[in-house]
């Protein structure tokens, strides 16, 4: 499938290698640590320790609480988001050093400003302060009504559609594989809804402990207003093409990265279709740029012939024909 | 309904351990059949419906997931050995698993 057949030429051996298309996907704040991220990275960069540092310098962050905290157990929604998005970019400079940029690149949910990094549409210090007025303006919103998030496992969107039977109160805000989906709306309705998917034969039904309906239309109103923040940044255009998760077109210019940050807020995301967009587009290496490995375990569950690499096998992507990269020149 | 041969159980039980011994980075020899995957392991529902796909490839099994869910509902299974016995049952009787008490 990726290495061709040793041929000759007048004068060398020549092994050819078909190219095949990368992505590089970031995962967002919520996932599983492994433990030993912070270890590997420095292994291989000082780059975690310059990027605590500027967050310390940006926003306040307690850099050394942060990056101590190796199980991903951190003080608030607010420190693990940026944490995530520190982890990501770290790993995002490690690929960029070793000249693996990606063909494509898509942040799940919160991940986007990470993938805005990595695309060098925005800056490190403009995406923490993103993330940054994104949660303070969903938080305002949140906390002001009785709001919650549910996570159904083994049924199919259908399947989780017919159960809603039409009810605006409740939607599904994303889909990340073919039997995992997450629905947001009033606490009472979430409830509702996942006490009759199980019913219906879901394997797991679980009610999330974060509250915010991010990526519904319950948003609205944060959304509105990190729009004008939007509008106050320098955005640029993307250097590698972006897949939008609301309605996973190829962004290419600042004006699309700039109305996709603002649907990411209030729209609902389908992980499953972008994941689907790259793999047809010829994507069979994806890169999970972050701490844990929640995008490879949710890509088990969506069809296609492809890997997912994570910071656990990194060193060993870099090292072998899957990718082009100078890595082995590095020492990596 | 599918016939359960000679050496099936070994076969689902070595499957299973090291299943989870992959997934959750553990040593085979840590597990045991009373490990609780959940708390234990920190194993989730995927894990589970993972695990159920290898076994339908694996025995070619004519069973739905949502068959499967309302079993679970009925009679959780949280522990190894409790997945062992329920993936047999599973095998032994696909779909017609939900007509059991």
């Amino acid at each position: 499938m990726r290495t061709g057949s040793p041929s000759w030429n007048k004068h060398t051996l020549v092994t050819t290698v078909e190219r095949k298309k990368t992505a590089v996907i970031f995962p967002a704040f919520g996932c599983k640590y492994l433990g030993n991220e912070r270890g590997l990275l420095e292994g291989m960069s000082g780059d975690l320790s310059e990027l605590a540092a500027r967050a310390a310098s940006a926003v306040g962050l307690n850099a050394e609480r942060t990056l101590s905290c190796r199980d991903g157990n951190f003080e608030d929604e607010l420190e693990s988001q940026y944490a995530v998005y520190m982890y990501s970019c770290a790993v995002s400079n490690v690929l960029k050093r070793s000249g693996l940029h990606g063909d494509f690149t898509a942040g799940y949910s919160m991940g986007l400003y990470a993938a805005l990094c990595h695309a060098e549409c925005i800056t490190f210090e403009q995406g923490l302060s993103l993330i940054t007025t994104a949660y303070r303006g969903i938080r305002d919103v949140a906390a002001s009504l009785p709001f919650g998030i549910g996570v159904i496992s083994g049924l199919t969107r259908e399947e989780a559609i017919a159960l809603i039977d039409g009810n605006s109160e409740i939607e599904i805000i994303n889909v990340n594989n073919r039997h995992n989906l997450h629905i947001a709306g009033y606490e009472k309705n979430v409830k509702h809804v996942l006490s009759r998917a199980k019913e219906q034969g879901a394997i797991n039904c679980k009610y999330l402990t974060f509250h915010s309906p991010y990526h519904s239309r319950f948003m609205d109103g944060a959304a509105e207003k990190f729009r004008e923040y939007c509008g106050t940044l320098t955005i640029y255009d993307p250097v590698y093409p972006v897949i939008s998760t609301v309605d996973r077109r190829i962004m290419t210019s600042w004006r699309d990265v700039a109305r996709d940050l603002v649907d990411n807020i209030n729209r609902n995301i389908n992980w499953l279709e972008t994941m689907s967009v790259m793999i047809d587009a010829g994507v069979d290496v994806f890169v999970e740029c972050g701490p844990g490995r929640s995008l490879q375990r949710m890509a088990k569950f969506i069809d296609g012939d492809f890997d997912v690499y994570n910071l656990q096998n990194l060193r060993l992507l870099l090292s072998s024909d899957r990718v082009c990269s100078s890595a082995r020149a590095m020492n990596y | 309904m599918a016939k359960i041969e000679n050496g099936t159980v070994e076969e689902v039980r070595r499957i299973v351990y090291e299943f989870f011994s992959e997934e959750c980075e553990v040593s085979i020899d840590e597990l045991k059949d009373d490990t609780n995957v959940i708390k234990d392991l920190e194993g989730d529902s995927l894990m589970f419906l993972e695990l159920l796909e290898i076994f339908k490839k694996k025995y070619g099994l004519n069973v739905e997931l949502k068959t499967v869910g309302k079993y679970v509902v009925k009679h959780p299974a949280e522990t190894i050995g409790a997945i062992i016995g329920m993936t047999m049952l599973i095998i032994e009787h696909e779909n017609r698993i939900a007509e059991l008490e």
